[in-house]
């Protein structure tokens, strides 16, 4: 006997509210890179990136470089590309 | 005052935001079935493309220019329009969404020069956060705020203020072409040509009388608007959005109680497109408590989506409006507001035209038939069926078609 059907059960723990402070400026992107391995980040992984988020050193950062998007770290100081958003979060889903 | 926001070259703008490249290209966007042009960017505009026109006439010059063509995806149009809004609604106290890419922002101190500048800059946080480019007017009244956003298009930041003065006003749009004013449709514009007025000019220089007899109540309407009066608080005439909404006069926060009075606004919206002959394709649910409030009890949502198929029955509206208030409905409120819209109505008429472009007739006749019968017995009474070896044959074209990346988990845009 259940007495929670899937559908209406919510836990108060949301990943939503977690890795997503400004839903309307939030976007997924998946990555597709090697070059982030160190930072723990591998292919497939799910980038949560917010366009309103204001860069701090050390973030990682997807830039519009010659009508490209790049992924970057970003370097104390001014940053000279044209930033499209900053990556807040990551998901991993391992199955 | 009021202020309007209208996204540039919407379809065009949404198809850029993924697509870094395209930046300053040619871009059109074709309708249903890749029948005709519904949007086109700047460039394309220049190379001479109009609107409306069917693809298969201007294949040359895109081929000569290498415009880049897309299909209509409303999945992403739609969502990201509907972050649009809830964006205006975060920023504002007091916002109405008009279309699907324009919205209107009531605005409580009459300091027009500190708007203006406050717009300046909100108007680049929307390019960085949400990278939608917008045009914003402002001014006295909704129609002057709607000509300005559309003037504001050639000004360097975007926003363009038309003070309510009339004298001030006359030299910018003075020679205008009627055709360009929100209010004054090819009817009205016909017969104030035959009656020799010709520009704006003419128009405001027509005592307010004649223009009751020659227009009605709806002409001058936008004759008063247009000299700076407000007479248009709720734009409920317009030809192609329709709107029922409600203050309450006490806080609400059941969610069936909302319910039931979401059922009687879409009976009247319903009721309403009947009588102007007109279906909607797209149906939006605003909900929220009272703006004066304090900020952790405020609350604002909206949402629009669009119908599977254009209707102007309840057995196809209602569902989908209850599914959106589902959507953003939310325990722990007292809402003050709740409303609907029906946007880009058309007449029933003109949809059998316009949504079939290409050659085939046959398909023509199968689809109208089955609008028919389901509007009669329901939604989904008759639906095709698929055969191994013609399953895709009624599917309207979508050949360049951008991927879903906002809706759909295996086409996010991919960084490298």
């Amino acid at each position: 006997m259940s007495f929670f059907s899937y559908s209406t059960f919510k836990s108060d723990l949301s990943l939503d509210k977690l890795l997503i402070k400004n839903p309307l400026t939030t976007f997924f992107w998946r990555l597709e890179s090697d070059n982030f391995r160190d930072l723990g980040l591998y292919v497939k992984d799910i980038l949560v990136v917010d366009k309103s988020a204001k860069v701090r050193k050390n973030d990682l950062l997807i830039v519009i470089r010659e009508g490209e998007f790049c992924l970057i770290k970003a370097k104390g100081g001014r940053n000279e590309d044209e930033i499209w958003g900053v990556v807040v979060g990551v998901v991993k889903c391992l199955r | 005052m009021f202020a309007l926001v209208d996204v540039d070259n919407f379809y065009a703008s949404c198809e850029r935001l993924f697509r870094p490249d395209l930046k300053n290209q040619p871009i059109v966007v074709l309708s249903s079935n890749d029948g005709c042009v519904v949007a086109r960017s700047s460039e394309a505009k220049l190379l001479g493309v109009k609107m409306g026109v069917p693809y298969f006439q201007i294949k040359k010059i895109i081929k000569k220019n290498k415009i880049n063509v897309f299909s209509s995806n409303y999945d992403l149009y739609q969502e990201l329009s509907n972050r649009l809004m809830n964006y205006v609604g975060q920023s504002f106290f007091e916002y109405q969404v008009y279309s699907i890419d324009e919205c209107f922002i009531k605005l409580k101190t009459q300091n027009q020069a500190l708007w203006e500048e406050k717009l300046i800059d909100w108007r680049m946080k929307v390019k960085q956060d949400l990278g939608l480019p917008v045009s914003i007017g402002l001014s006295q009244t909704k129609t002057l705020a709607k000509l300005a956003a559309e003037l504001a298009k050639k000004n360097q930041n975007g926003v363009l203020a038309l003070s309510g003065d009339e004298e001030s006003n006359f030299l910018l749009f003075a020679d205008l072409p009627l055709q360009e004013i929100w209010g004054l449709g090819p009817a009205s514009v016909r017969k104030l040509n035959q009656a020799k007025i010709l520009t704006v000019a003419d128009f405001l220089g027509q005592n307010q009388v004649f223009i009751k007899q020659l227009l009605g109540k709806g002409g001058v309407r936008t004759y008063l608007e247009l000299k700076g009066i407000v007479a248009d608080e709720d734009i409920a005439h317009q030809s192609h959005s329709l709107q029922v909404s409600r203050s309450f006069g006490q806080v609400i926060s059941d969610y069936n109680v909302l319910r039931g009075i979401l059922a009687q606004f879409v009976q009247q919206a319903c009721q309403k497109l009947r009588q102007k002959q007109q279906v909607t394709q797209m149906i939006g649910v605003h909900l929220a408590t009272s703006y004066y409030k304090e900020p952790v009890e405020r609350y604002h949502a909206y949402w629009h989506e669009r119908l599977p198929l254009p209707s102007n029955s309840e057995l196809d509206i209602l569902p989908l409006a209850d599914k959106i208030l589902c959507k953003i409905y939310t325990g722990h409120y007292q809402f003050q507001r709740l409303g609907i819209i029906c946007q880009q109505n058309v007449k029933i008429k003109e949809l059998q035209t316009s949504l079939f472009t290409n050659d085939n007739q046959s398909q023509v006749k199968l689809l109208t038939s089955l609008d028919k019968i389901n509007q009669k017995y329901g939604k989904n009474m008759v639906y095709l069926g698929t055969t191994a070896d013609k399953s895709n044959f009624w599917q309207p074209l979508a050949s360049w078609r951008s991927p879903n990346y906002l809706t759909d988990w295996l086409k996010l845009p991919v960084a490298k």
